[in-house]
Protein backbone atom coordinates (compact mmCIF):
# COMPACT_ATOMS: atom_id res chain seq x y z
CA UNK A 1 0.00 0.00 0.00
CA UNK A 2 1.44 2.93 -0.99
CA UNK A 3 -1.08 5.50 -0.26
CA UNK A 4 -4.57 5.75 1.56
CA UNK A 5 -7.55 8.19 1.60
CA UNK A 6 -10.21 7.92 4.51
CA UNK A 7 -12.99 9.62 4.15
CA UNK A 8 -11.58 13.00 2.37
CA UNK A 9 -13.70 15.95 2.65
CA UNK A 10 -13.06 18.78 1.20
CA UNK A 11 -15.58 22.37 1.36
CA UNK A 12 -14.80 25.52 -0.61
CA UNK A 13 -16.75 28.53 1.39
CA UNK A 14 -18.97 30.67 -0.64
CA UNK A 15 -18.42 34.17 0.66
CA UNK A 16 -20.70 37.28 -0.07
CA UNK A 17 -22.91 40.30 1.00
CA UNK A 18 -22.09 42.92 2.34
CA UNK A 19 -19.40 41.75 5.12
CA UNK A 20 -18.11 39.02 2.83
CA UNK A 21 -19.18 36.70 5.45
CA UNK A 22 -19.13 32.50 4.61
CA UNK A 23 -22.66 32.15 3.50
CA UNK A 24 -22.53 28.55 2.46
CA UNK A 25 -20.17 25.69 1.20
CA UNK A 26 -19.60 23.86 -2.22
CA UNK A 27 -18.85 19.86 -0.73
CA UNK A 28 -16.55 19.87 -3.64
CA UNK A 29 -15.49 16.17 -2.27
CA UNK A 30 -17.88 14.79 0.71
CA UNK A 31 -16.73 11.51 1.53
CA UNK A 32 -13.90 9.49 -0.56
CA UNK A 33 -11.65 6.40 0.58
CA UNK A 34 -9.64 4.70 -1.19
CA UNK A 35 -6.72 2.73 -1.36
CA UNK A 36 -3.55 2.84 -4.19
CA UNK A 37 -1.24 0.09 -4.07
CA UNK A 38 2.88 0.08 -5.32
CA UNK A 39 3.01 -0.02 -8.95
CA UNK A 40 -0.48 0.27 -9.85
CA UNK A 41 -2.22 3.02 -11.76
CA UNK A 42 -5.51 3.88 -10.55
CA UNK A 43 -8.09 5.62 -12.50
CA UNK A 44 -10.62 8.59 -11.16
CA UNK A 45 -13.58 9.05 -13.35
CA UNK A 46 -16.24 11.47 -13.51
CA UNK A 47 -17.83 14.06 -14.61
CA UNK A 48 -16.96 18.09 -14.91
CA UNK A 49 -17.38 19.45 -11.33
CA UNK A 50 -17.55 15.64 -9.36
CA UNK A 51 -14.51 16.79 -7.26
CA UNK A 52 -11.68 14.45 -9.04
CA UNK A 53 -9.02 16.90 -9.57
CA UNK A 54 -9.75 18.15 -5.77
CA UNK A 55 -9.23 14.91 -4.44
CA UNK A 56 -6.18 14.62 -6.57
CA UNK A 57 -4.84 18.34 -5.27
CA UNK A 58 -5.70 17.24 -1.69
CA UNK A 59 -3.65 14.03 -1.77
CA UNK A 60 -0.58 16.70 -2.73
CA UNK A 61 -1.73 19.06 -0.32
CA UNK A 62 -2.06 21.51 -2.66
CA UNK A 63 -5.06 22.41 -1.17
CA UNK A 64 -5.86 21.70 2.89
CA UNK A 65 -8.34 18.88 3.31
CA UNK A 66 -11.87 20.23 5.29
CA UNK A 67 -11.45 16.51 6.86
CA UNK A 68 -10.25 13.09 6.40
CA UNK A 69 -7.40 11.20 6.89
CA UNK A 70 -4.31 11.14 4.17
CA UNK A 71 -1.91 8.77 4.84
CA UNK A 72 1.46 8.19 2.27
CA UNK A 73 3.55 5.08 2.48
CA UNK A 74 2.70 4.92 5.96
CA UNK A 75 2.89 8.73 7.50
CA UNK A 76 -0.17 10.40 7.98
CA UNK A 77 0.59 13.45 6.07
CA UNK A 78 -2.81 15.09 6.28
CA UNK A 79 -1.59 18.00 8.83
CA UNK A 80 2.09 17.49 8.42
CA UNK A 81 3.65 21.21 8.63
CA UNK A 82 5.46 23.07 5.17
CA UNK A 83 8.50 22.27 6.57
CA UNK A 84 7.90 18.49 7.01
CA UNK A 85 6.04 18.58 4.10
CA UNK A 86 8.81 19.40 1.69
CA UNK A 87 11.08 16.55 1.53
CA UNK A 88 8.07 14.90 1.03
CA UNK A 89 7.56 16.81 -2.30
CA UNK A 90 10.03 15.21 -3.79
CA UNK A 91 8.32 11.81 -3.55
CA UNK A 92 4.79 13.22 -4.48
CA UNK A 93 4.90 14.60 -8.15
CA UNK A 94 2.02 16.28 -10.42
CA UNK A 95 1.15 15.99 -14.55
CA UNK A 96 -1.01 19.29 -15.49
CA UNK A 97 -3.42 19.40 -18.40
CA UNK A 98 -2.47 22.11 -20.08
CA UNK A 99 0.52 22.01 -21.56
CA UNK A 100 1.00 24.90 -22.48
CA UNK A 101 -0.07 26.84 -19.47
CA UNK A 102 2.15 24.67 -17.42
CA UNK A 103 5.26 25.41 -18.50
CA UNK A 104 6.95 28.79 -18.19
CA UNK A 105 7.54 30.46 -21.63
CA UNK A 106 10.25 32.73 -20.31
CA UNK A 107 12.45 29.60 -19.25
CA UNK A 108 14.28 27.27 -21.82
CA UNK A 109 13.17 23.62 -21.50
CA UNK A 110 17.09 22.75 -19.41
CA UNK A 111 15.86 25.10 -17.00
CA UNK A 112 12.35 24.11 -16.57
CA UNK A 113 13.82 20.31 -16.03
CA UNK A 114 16.55 21.45 -13.67
CA UNK A 115 14.77 23.66 -11.32
CA UNK A 116 13.73 20.68 -9.04
CA UNK A 117 17.38 18.82 -8.95
CA UNK A 118 17.74 23.24 -7.69
CA UNK A 119 15.29 23.31 -4.99
CA UNK A 120 15.60 19.76 -3.57
CA UNK A 121 19.70 19.96 -4.25
CA UNK A 122 19.91 16.51 -5.27
CA UNK A 123 22.72 17.28 -8.50
CA UNK A 124 24.80 19.84 -6.74
CA UNK A 125 26.99 20.94 -9.71
CA UNK A 126 25.49 22.31 -13.29
CA UNK A 127 27.41 19.24 -15.14
CA UNK A 128 25.30 16.89 -13.07
CA UNK A 129 22.06 18.63 -13.48
CA UNK A 130 23.00 18.86 -17.51
CA UNK A 131 23.53 15.17 -17.47
CA UNK A 132 19.90 14.91 -15.16
CA UNK A 133 18.09 17.17 -18.08
CA UNK A 134 19.73 15.17 -20.51
CA UNK A 135 18.34 11.73 -19.21
CA UNK A 136 14.78 12.80 -18.61
CA UNK A 137 14.53 14.09 -22.06
CA UNK A 138 15.64 10.73 -23.55
CA UNK A 139 13.58 9.44 -20.61
CA UNK A 140 10.64 10.86 -22.51
CA UNK A 141 11.92 10.59 -26.21
CA UNK A 142 12.81 13.84 -26.98
CA UNK A 143 16.54 15.42 -28.26
CA UNK A 144 18.67 15.95 -25.42
CA UNK A 145 19.92 18.81 -27.47
CA UNK A 146 16.11 20.73 -26.99
CA UNK A 147 17.57 21.55 -23.66
CA UNK A 148 18.30 24.85 -25.23
CA UNK A 149 15.06 25.28 -26.65
CA UNK A 150 12.16 27.71 -25.10
CA UNK A 151 8.83 25.70 -24.74
CA UNK A 152 6.84 27.80 -27.62
CA UNK A 153 9.06 25.53 -29.95
CA UNK A 154 7.72 22.85 -28.97
CA UNK A 155 3.81 21.12 -30.04
CA UNK A 156 1.07 19.91 -27.37
CA UNK A 157 2.52 16.37 -27.43
CA UNK A 158 6.16 17.67 -27.23
CA UNK A 159 5.51 20.04 -24.47
CA UNK A 160 3.53 17.51 -22.59
CA UNK A 161 6.08 14.87 -22.70
CA UNK A 162 8.45 17.74 -21.10
CA UNK A 163 5.75 17.97 -18.60
CA UNK A 164 6.08 14.78 -17.80
CA UNK A 165 10.26 14.66 -17.66
CA UNK A 166 9.56 17.37 -15.02
CA UNK A 167 7.23 15.13 -12.70
CA UNK A 168 10.11 12.19 -13.30
CA UNK A 169 12.97 14.56 -12.41
CA UNK A 170 13.28 13.64 -8.82
CA UNK A 171 12.73 10.30 -8.93
CA UNK A 172 8.99 10.28 -7.41
CA UNK A 173 6.99 7.13 -5.91
CA UNK A 174 3.99 8.57 -6.70
CA UNK A 175 2.06 10.64 -9.23
CA UNK A 176 -1.18 12.65 -9.73
CA UNK A 177 -1.91 13.22 -13.75
CA UNK A 178 -4.80 15.61 -14.05
CA UNK A 179 -6.54 15.40 -16.90
CA UNK A 180 -2.74 14.88 -18.86
CA UNK A 181 -3.79 14.21 -22.35
CA UNK A 182 -7.14 15.48 -22.68
CA UNK A 183 -5.96 18.58 -24.49
CA UNK A 184 -4.33 16.52 -26.88
CA UNK A 185 -5.42 15.02 -30.37
CA UNK A 186 -6.26 11.33 -30.67
CA UNK A 187 -3.23 10.40 -32.19
CA UNK A 188 -0.69 12.27 -30.15
CA UNK A 189 -2.58 11.00 -26.92
CA UNK A 190 -1.99 7.32 -28.05
CA UNK A 191 1.59 8.27 -28.02
CA UNK A 192 1.80 9.80 -24.77
CA UNK A 193 -0.16 6.78 -22.88
CA UNK A 194 1.87 4.56 -24.45
CA UNK A 195 4.89 6.65 -23.08
CA UNK A 196 3.27 7.12 -19.63
CA UNK A 197 2.65 2.91 -19.77
CA UNK A 198 6.50 2.15 -20.57
CA UNK A 199 7.35 4.71 -18.18
CA UNK A 200 5.55 2.75 -15.34
CA UNK A 201 6.94 -0.97 -16.67
CA UNK A 202 10.83 0.68 -16.48
CA UNK A 203 10.64 3.06 -13.67
CA UNK A 204 7.62 1.11 -11.25
CA UNK A 205 5.73 4.22 -11.27
CA UNK A 206 2.24 4.14 -9.33
CA UNK A 207 -0.47 6.66 -10.56
CA UNK A 208 -3.26 8.63 -9.73
CA UNK A 209 -4.52 8.78 -13.14
CA UNK A 210 -7.62 11.61 -13.67
CA UNK A 211 -9.81 12.13 -16.48
CA UNK A 212 -13.19 12.15 -17.74
CA UNK A 213 -12.62 10.14 -20.43
CA UNK A 214 -13.76 6.75 -20.03
CA UNK A 215 -11.52 5.11 -23.00
CA UNK A 216 -8.53 6.39 -22.45
CA UNK A 217 -8.77 5.73 -18.23
CA UNK A 218 -9.96 1.79 -19.47
CA UNK A 219 -6.38 1.86 -21.64
CA UNK A 220 -4.45 2.92 -19.17
CA UNK A 221 -5.76 1.69 -15.53
CA UNK A 222 -5.40 -1.21 -13.56
CA UNK A 223 -8.47 -0.16 -11.16
CA UNK A 224 -10.88 2.79 -11.52
CA UNK A 225 -12.80 4.56 -9.12
CA UNK A 226 -15.73 6.86 -10.41
CA UNK A 227 -16.59 9.72 -8.61
CA UNK A 228 -20.29 11.84 -8.72
CA UNK A 229 -20.68 14.89 -7.21
CA UNK A 230 -18.11 14.82 -4.65
CA UNK A 231 -18.88 10.94 -3.93
CA UNK A 232 -17.36 8.14 -5.11
CA UNK A 233 -19.87 5.34 -6.24
CA UNK A 234 -17.85 2.29 -7.37
CA UNK A 235 -14.82 1.37 -7.39
CA UNK A 236 -13.34 -1.64 -8.93
CA UNK A 237 -10.75 -3.62 -11.75
CA UNK A 238 -10.80 -1.99 -14.66
CA UNK A 239 -11.91 -5.09 -16.48
CA UNK A 240 -14.82 -5.42 -14.20
CA UNK A 241 -16.20 -2.14 -14.26
CA UNK A 242 -16.04 -1.68 -17.91
CA UNK A 243 -18.22 -5.01 -18.50
CA UNK A 244 -19.85 -5.84 -15.43
CA UNK A 245 -20.79 -1.87 -14.15
CA UNK A 246 -23.21 -2.63 -10.89
CA UNK A 247 -23.80 1.62 -9.80
CA UNK A 248 -26.61 3.23 -11.77
CA UNK A 249 -24.00 5.88 -12.47
CA UNK A 250 -21.58 4.11 -13.69
CA UNK A 251 -24.08 1.96 -16.30
CA UNK A 252 -25.70 5.47 -17.40
CA UNK A 253 -21.87 7.05 -18.06
CA UNK A 254 -20.48 3.95 -19.51
CA UNK A 255 -23.53 3.67 -21.94
CA UNK A 256 -23.03 6.83 -22.85
CA UNK A 257 -20.31 6.71 -25.06
CA UNK A 258 -20.44 6.63 -28.53
CA UNK A 259 -19.33 3.52 -30.61
CA UNK A 260 -16.97 4.50 -33.40
CA UNK A 261 -18.76 1.79 -35.71
CA UNK A 262 -21.69 3.15 -37.18
CA UNK A 263 -23.45 -0.84 -36.86
CA UNK A 264 -23.29 -0.79 -33.92
CA UNK A 265 -26.59 0.89 -32.15
CA UNK A 266 -25.54 1.56 -28.17
CA UNK A 267 -28.80 1.02 -25.87
CA UNK A 268 -28.58 4.00 -23.44
CA UNK A 269 -29.43 3.30 -19.87
CA UNK A 270 -31.80 5.97 -18.69
CA UNK A 271 -30.44 8.55 -16.09
CA UNK A 272 -32.36 10.09 -13.54
CA UNK A 273 -29.94 12.29 -11.38
CA UNK A 274 -32.52 13.55 -8.78
CA UNK A 275 -33.51 9.88 -8.39
CA UNK A 276 -30.30 8.93 -7.91
CA UNK A 277 -29.02 11.94 -5.76
CA UNK A 278 -32.29 10.83 -3.46
CA UNK A 279 -30.95 7.54 -3.37
CA UNK A 280 -27.39 8.78 -2.30
CA UNK A 281 -28.26 10.89 0.17
CA UNK A 282 -30.68 8.29 1.77
CA UNK A 283 -27.62 5.61 1.92
CA UNK A 284 -25.19 8.05 3.66
CA UNK A 285 -27.70 9.43 6.06
CA UNK B 1 -25.40 23.19 -58.92
CA UNK B 2 -27.48 19.85 -58.56
CA UNK B 3 -31.30 19.83 -57.72
CA UNK B 4 -30.64 18.09 -54.67
CA UNK B 5 -27.68 19.73 -52.97
CA UNK B 6 -27.80 22.33 -50.32
CA UNK B 7 -24.24 22.93 -50.40
CA UNK B 8 -21.47 22.67 -52.81
CA UNK B 9 -18.12 23.80 -51.48
CA UNK B 10 -15.61 24.04 -54.91
CA UNK B 11 -11.58 24.06 -54.55
CA UNK B 12 -11.70 26.16 -51.58
CA UNK B 13 -8.21 27.60 -50.23
CA UNK B 14 -8.03 29.92 -47.12
CA UNK B 15 -4.64 31.75 -46.49
CA UNK B 16 -3.35 33.48 -42.98
CA UNK B 17 -0.86 35.72 -42.79
CA UNK B 18 1.76 34.93 -39.89
CA UNK B 19 5.23 36.20 -38.54
CA UNK B 20 6.21 33.35 -40.30
CA UNK B 21 4.78 33.34 -43.79
CA UNK B 22 1.82 32.46 -45.59
CA UNK B 23 -0.13 29.07 -44.27
CA UNK B 24 -2.90 27.67 -45.92
CA UNK B 25 -5.47 26.84 -43.50
CA UNK B 26 -7.94 24.93 -46.37
CA UNK B 27 -6.44 23.78 -49.70
CA UNK B 28 -8.13 23.06 -53.20
CA UNK B 29 -11.15 21.87 -50.69
CA UNK B 30 -13.92 20.74 -52.45
CA UNK B 31 -17.29 18.73 -50.96
CA UNK B 32 -20.88 18.76 -50.81
CA UNK B 33 -24.28 18.23 -49.09
CA UNK B 34 -27.43 16.96 -50.34
CA UNK B 35 -31.06 17.97 -48.74
CA UNK B 36 -31.61 16.47 -45.85
CA UNK B 37 -28.10 14.66 -44.80
CA UNK B 38 -25.51 15.09 -42.03
CA UNK B 39 -22.00 15.54 -43.27
CA UNK B 40 -19.62 14.96 -40.74
CA UNK B 41 -16.20 16.72 -41.20
CA UNK B 42 -13.39 14.94 -38.83
CA UNK B 43 -9.62 15.67 -38.33
CA UNK B 44 -7.24 16.48 -35.56
CA UNK B 45 -6.91 20.08 -34.35
CA UNK B 46 -5.19 22.75 -37.34
CA UNK B 47 -6.74 20.35 -39.80
CA UNK B 48 -8.84 23.08 -40.82
CA UNK B 49 -12.31 21.62 -40.45
CA UNK B 50 -13.51 24.98 -38.39
CA UNK B 51 -11.73 27.34 -40.80
CA UNK B 52 -13.86 25.26 -43.61
CA UNK B 53 -17.17 26.34 -41.45
CA UNK B 54 -16.15 29.61 -40.65
CA UNK B 55 -15.38 30.75 -44.16
CA UNK B 56 -18.24 29.50 -45.66
CA UNK B 57 -19.85 31.94 -42.94
CA UNK B 58 -17.56 34.16 -44.60
CA UNK B 59 -16.99 34.55 -40.99
CA UNK B 60 -12.65 34.16 -41.50
CA UNK B 61 -10.87 37.20 -39.04
CA UNK B 62 -9.49 38.95 -41.96
CA UNK B 63 -6.91 40.12 -41.35
CA UNK B 64 -4.76 37.56 -41.01
CA UNK B 65 -7.30 35.47 -43.01
CA UNK B 66 -8.51 35.46 -46.70
CA UNK B 67 -10.60 33.11 -48.92
CA UNK B 68 -8.05 32.60 -51.84
CA UNK B 69 -9.90 31.04 -54.26
CA UNK B 70 -12.92 28.84 -54.77
CA UNK B 71 -16.34 28.97 -54.41
CA UNK B 72 -19.48 28.21 -52.02
CA UNK B 73 -23.13 27.55 -53.79
CA UNK B 74 -25.74 27.57 -51.22
CA UNK B 75 -29.49 26.90 -51.86
CA UNK B 76 -31.39 28.99 -48.96
CA UNK B 77 -35.25 29.00 -48.58
CA UNK B 78 -35.93 30.56 -51.46
CA UNK B 79 -34.46 27.39 -53.58
CA UNK B 80 -32.31 30.00 -55.69
CA UNK B 81 -28.45 28.52 -55.49
CA UNK B 82 -26.50 31.45 -54.31
CA UNK B 83 -22.42 32.13 -54.68
CA UNK B 84 -21.23 32.86 -50.80
CA UNK B 85 -18.24 33.98 -51.62
CA UNK B 86 -18.97 36.59 -53.87
CA UNK B 87 -22.03 38.08 -51.67
CA UNK B 88 -21.33 41.76 -49.89
CA UNK B 89 -21.39 41.93 -46.32
CA UNK B 90 -25.33 43.28 -46.22
CA UNK B 91 -26.38 40.23 -47.68
CA UNK B 92 -24.29 37.75 -46.11
CA UNK B 93 -25.84 38.76 -42.90
CA UNK B 94 -29.31 37.87 -44.17
CA UNK B 95 -28.10 34.23 -44.67
CA UNK B 96 -26.73 34.08 -41.60
CA UNK B 97 -29.01 32.93 -38.62
CA UNK B 98 -31.74 32.91 -40.84
CA UNK B 99 -30.82 30.02 -43.86
CA UNK B 100 -27.73 28.95 -42.49
CA UNK B 101 -27.40 28.72 -38.42
CA UNK B 102 -24.03 27.44 -36.61
CA UNK B 103 -23.27 26.06 -33.24
CA UNK B 104 -20.11 26.46 -31.59
CA UNK B 105 -18.39 24.41 -29.21
CA UNK B 106 -17.93 26.77 -26.27
CA UNK B 107 -21.89 27.43 -24.86
CA UNK B 108 -20.17 29.63 -22.24
CA UNK B 109 -18.79 32.04 -24.07
CA UNK B 110 -21.37 32.30 -27.07
CA UNK B 111 -24.30 33.63 -25.15
CA UNK B 112 -24.29 36.95 -24.21
CA UNK B 113 -23.92 36.92 -20.37
CA UNK B 114 -25.65 40.27 -19.80
CA UNK B 115 -29.03 39.66 -21.76
CA UNK B 116 -31.81 36.74 -20.48
CA UNK B 117 -31.63 33.69 -22.89
CA UNK B 118 -34.67 34.30 -23.62
CA UNK B 119 -34.44 37.76 -25.06
CA UNK B 120 -31.28 36.48 -27.21
CA UNK B 121 -33.94 33.99 -28.56
CA UNK B 122 -36.33 36.97 -29.54
CA UNK B 123 -33.65 38.97 -30.92
CA UNK B 124 -32.74 36.10 -33.56
CA UNK B 125 -36.33 35.91 -34.53
CA UNK B 126 -37.43 39.61 -34.79
CA UNK B 127 -34.07 40.67 -36.86
CA UNK B 128 -34.89 37.97 -39.42
CA UNK B 129 -38.59 36.62 -39.26
CA UNK B 130 -39.80 40.70 -38.67
CA UNK B 131 -42.06 38.93 -35.81
CA UNK B 132 -44.00 41.48 -33.19
CA UNK B 133 -42.33 40.96 -29.57
CA UNK B 134 -45.37 38.99 -28.34
CA UNK B 135 -45.04 36.45 -31.72
CA UNK B 136 -41.60 35.92 -31.35
CA UNK B 137 -41.91 35.36 -27.55
CA UNK B 138 -44.03 32.62 -28.04
CA UNK B 139 -42.04 31.26 -30.78
CA UNK B 140 -38.83 31.54 -28.48
CA UNK B 141 -41.13 29.54 -26.00
CA UNK B 142 -41.94 27.11 -27.88
CA UNK B 143 -38.03 27.00 -29.26
CA UNK B 144 -37.12 25.92 -25.85
CA UNK B 145 -39.46 23.05 -25.84
CA UNK B 146 -38.68 21.52 -28.52
CA UNK B 147 -35.49 21.17 -27.09
CA UNK B 148 -36.37 19.68 -24.12
CA UNK B 149 -35.94 22.46 -21.43
CA UNK B 150 -37.92 21.73 -18.65
CA UNK B 151 -39.92 24.69 -17.33
CA UNK B 152 -39.68 26.79 -20.54
CA UNK B 153 -41.66 29.95 -19.20
CA UNK B 154 -39.90 30.59 -16.43
CA UNK B 155 -36.36 29.91 -17.91
CA UNK B 156 -36.93 32.05 -20.56
CA UNK B 157 -36.02 34.99 -18.27
CA UNK B 158 -32.90 33.13 -16.94
CA UNK B 159 -29.38 34.40 -17.64
CA UNK B 160 -26.92 32.26 -19.07
CA UNK B 161 -24.87 31.92 -15.84
CA UNK B 162 -27.79 30.25 -14.23
CA UNK B 163 -27.92 27.55 -16.36
CA UNK B 164 -25.65 23.89 -16.76
CA UNK B 165 -23.92 23.55 -19.75
CA UNK B 166 -25.97 21.40 -21.11
CA UNK B 167 -28.87 23.17 -20.78
CA UNK B 168 -26.77 26.43 -22.34
CA UNK B 169 -26.06 24.25 -25.76
CA UNK B 170 -29.60 23.60 -26.13
CA UNK B 171 -29.98 27.50 -25.67
CA UNK B 172 -27.81 27.76 -28.56
CA UNK B 173 -29.52 24.86 -30.31
CA UNK B 174 -33.13 26.71 -29.95
CA UNK B 175 -31.66 29.67 -30.83
CA UNK B 176 -30.10 28.18 -33.97
CA UNK B 177 -32.92 26.57 -35.16
CA UNK B 178 -35.54 29.38 -34.48
CA UNK B 179 -35.74 30.33 -37.83
CA UNK B 180 -35.67 26.91 -39.59
CA UNK B 181 -32.29 27.17 -41.15
CA UNK B 182 -31.79 25.06 -44.46
CA UNK B 183 -28.29 24.24 -42.82
CA UNK B 184 -27.35 23.57 -39.26
CA UNK B 185 -23.29 24.12 -39.21
CA UNK B 186 -22.15 22.55 -35.48
CA UNK B 187 -18.50 22.76 -34.41
CA UNK B 188 -17.81 20.63 -31.54
CA UNK B 189 -20.69 21.06 -30.39
CA UNK B 190 -20.56 18.57 -27.30
CA UNK B 191 -16.95 18.70 -26.71
CA UNK B 192 -17.24 20.68 -23.96
CA UNK B 193 -20.05 18.35 -22.31
CA UNK B 194 -20.12 15.68 -20.42
CA UNK B 195 -20.70 12.04 -22.22
CA UNK B 196 -24.27 11.54 -20.56
CA UNK B 197 -24.99 15.14 -21.56
CA UNK B 198 -23.53 14.79 -24.75
CA UNK B 199 -25.61 11.74 -25.64
CA UNK B 200 -28.59 13.46 -24.85
CA UNK B 201 -27.99 16.45 -27.38
CA UNK B 202 -26.64 14.40 -30.05
CA UNK B 203 -29.93 12.91 -29.49
CA UNK B 204 -31.75 16.13 -29.68
CA UNK B 205 -30.16 17.21 -32.72
CA UNK B 206 -31.13 14.00 -34.70
CA UNK B 207 -34.50 13.88 -33.73
CA UNK B 208 -34.67 17.93 -34.59
CA UNK B 209 -32.98 17.37 -37.69
CA UNK B 210 -35.86 15.28 -39.29
CA UNK B 211 -38.53 17.09 -37.56
CA UNK B 212 -37.45 20.86 -39.02
CA UNK B 213 -35.88 18.98 -42.12
CA UNK B 214 -32.57 20.85 -42.10
CA UNK B 215 -28.97 19.33 -43.37
CA UNK B 216 -26.16 19.33 -40.82
CA UNK B 217 -22.40 20.06 -41.18
CA UNK B 218 -21.20 18.41 -38.15
CA UNK B 219 -17.61 18.70 -37.61
CA UNK B 220 -15.65 16.94 -34.65
CA UNK B 221 -12.50 15.16 -33.98
CA UNK B 222 -14.25 11.88 -32.22
CA UNK B 223 -15.17 8.88 -34.47
CA UNK B 224 -17.79 7.69 -31.64
CA UNK B 225 -19.88 10.78 -32.27
CA UNK B 226 -19.58 10.49 -36.18
CA UNK B 227 -20.95 6.60 -35.87
CA UNK B 228 -23.66 7.97 -34.56
CA UNK B 229 -24.27 10.81 -36.30
CA UNK B 230 -23.52 11.08 -40.55
CA UNK B 231 -24.68 10.23 -43.31
CA UNK B 232 -21.16 11.02 -45.30
CA UNK B 233 -17.83 11.68 -43.92
CA UNK B 234 -15.20 14.08 -45.44
CA UNK B 235 -11.40 13.33 -43.65
CA UNK B 236 -9.26 16.43 -43.18
CA UNK B 237 -5.34 16.49 -43.00
CA UNK B 238 -3.05 19.64 -42.92
CA UNK B 239 -6.16 21.46 -44.80
CA UNK B 240 -6.52 18.85 -47.53
CA UNK B 241 -9.07 16.18 -47.51
CA UNK B 242 -7.64 12.96 -47.62
CA UNK B 243 -10.74 10.99 -47.80
CA UNK B 244 -14.32 10.67 -48.30
CA UNK B 245 -16.81 8.25 -47.63
CA UNK B 246 -20.54 7.20 -47.04
CA UNK B 247 -21.45 6.21 -43.62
Amino acid sequence: MLLEIEHLQKWFPLRGGLLNRVQGYVKAVSDVSLKIHKGEVLGLVGESGSGKTTVGRCILRLIEPTGGRIVFDGQDITHLPKHELRPLRRRLQIIFQDPFASLNPRMTVGDILAEPLLIHNTHKTAAARNQRVAELLEMVQLDPDMARRYPHEFSGGQRQRIGIARALALNPDFIVADECVSALDVSIRAEILELIRELKKTLGLTLLFISHDLAVVESISDRVAVMYRGRLVELADAHTIYRNPQDDYTKALLSAVPIPDPTVKRTRVPWDPEAYQRRLDTTSA
Amino acid sequence: MKQDRILEVNQLTVEFTTDNGVIQAVRDLSFHINKGETLAVVGESGSGKSVTSLAIMRLIPSPPGRIVSGQVWFRGKDGQPKELIGLTEAQMRRIRGNDIAMIFQEPMTSLNPVYTVGDQIVEAIRLHQGKSRQEARALAIEMLNLVEIPNPHRRFADYPHQMSGGMRQRVMIAMALSCKPSLLIADEPTTALDVIIQAQILELINKLKSEIQTSVLFITHDLGVVAEMADRVVVMQHGVKVEEGGG
